[in-house]
């Protein structure tokens, strides 16, 4: 993806810091769901890159090795919003569920509403694949998983933004003329991610 | 592998919606809050050097502490003997050697000549009225074939005439 990292060098982290930083605020921002919080959770887990720096092994890619620090922080941060929320969610108990019409479009808030409630690393793979532009294989070899747990990631991405959001975020299979075809809810799902 | 794809319409509104929830403003590296810690990195040498500062300094006052004890060993001996010996701390103070070796050789012979020598008499002199039985034994080579068959219990120590008589002879 980019030149070879020096670990311990400083430039070379500046370097991977200016590389990385839109991509993992983004990322991390469709995790939280909140701003400031990307923000927190991409400076500490720089901080927390720095300081493992030194020992990081130029055989793995840097960019999947800080990837992977980020999400566990965005993760960690989750929890303990679960934490703090806990009170306001049992303050809610008993009130009716705002109604929402499906086919109305989702606002952007919504959107990133939606994202954030998925599990974080499939909130991540969603980013990574229809934001940030990578495929599978990309991400596969990013966060070193396989690209078949990618598929079924987003898989599950599309089919909960569809129920959240509408049926068109269920996606579409490119076809050879290039014109998308919506996927009936019946047939997404894992087996042919 | 047949990747599906999001419209290209909900693409730009899920760009849109993380873009604009997140602006991104342009990352500066020494901003970041890595570069503070990367300026803190020296702190755990200084911790170091403050930690090695505190042992040296415990070190030094355990052997200053070491050294002390000896000397006040050898001061309160010092002091003991002088003090058994009736010398004056004081008089012994120019060094510790002199000290020592001066006062362990002389306080027998200088201290036990005069207790000696005095002892006997200065218990003499309140004593005579009040137990003269020690006093007796120069008289007694003249004196007992007469006063020892009346006399033995000091009752008559307070009596007068017997120690004349006995005197009298013996010059």
């Amino acid at each position: 993806m980019s030149a070879a990292f020096r670990p311990g060098d400083r430039d070379d982290f500046d370097r991977l810091y200016r590389e990385n930083y839109p991509r993992l605020l983004r990322t991390l921002f469709a995790i939280t769901g909140d701003a400031s919080a990307a923000e927190d959770c991409v400076q500490e887990a720089f901080v927390r890159a720095w300081r493992a720096w030194p020992r990081f092994r130029p055989d793995s890619a840097p960019e999947g090795w800080l990837h992977q620090i980020a999400v566990n922080t965005a993760i960690s941060y989750r929890r303990r919003a679960k934490l703090r929320t806990v009170g306001e969610i049992l303050r809610r108990i008993g009130r009716p569920a705002a109604g929402r019409d499906p086919a109305e479009a989702a606002t952007q808030a919504e959107i990133v509403r939606a994202i954030s409630s998925l599990p974080p690393r499939v909130a991540a793979d969603f980013v990574l694949r229809y934001h940030h532009g990578y495929n599978n294989r990309e991400i596969a070899k990013l966060e070193g998983v396989s690209e078949r747990t990618v598929g079924a990631r987003l898989a599950q991405a599309r089919d909960e933004l569809a129920r959240r959001l509408g049926p068109e975020w269920r996606g579409e299979v490119p076809t050879s003329t290039g014109q998308g075809v919506l996927m009936p809810r019946e047939r997404t799902g894992v087996s042919d991610a | 592998m047949p990747d599906r794809e999001l419209p290209e319409d909900l693409r730009q509104r899920l760009s849109a919606a993380l873009e604009s929830g997140a602006p991104l403003v342009s990352p500066q590296p020494s901003q970041a809050e890595y570069a503070i810690a990367a300026t803190e990195a020296p702190e755990p040498n200084r911790r170091l050097r403050s930690f090695a500062a505190m042992a040296l300094a415990a070190a030094v006052v355990i052997a200053l502490v070491g050294l002390q004890q000896p000397r006040e060993w050898i001061v309160r001996s010092v002091d003991n003997i002088t003090h058994n010996s009736g010398v004056p701390a004081g008089t012994a103070s120019p060094t510790p050697t002199s000290q020592v070796g001066t006062v362990v050789h002389e306080s027998p012979e200088v201290t036990e000549t005069p207790e000696a020598t005095e002892s006997p008499e200065s218990g003499k002199s309140p004593q005579p009225t009040q137990s003269p039985e020690h006093e007796q034994p120069q008289p007694s080579p003249t004196a007992q074939p007469t006063d020892g068959d009346g006399d033995h219990d000091g009752d008559g120590g307070d009596q007068s005439p017997q120690p004349s008589p006995s005197a009298s002879p013996s010059d």
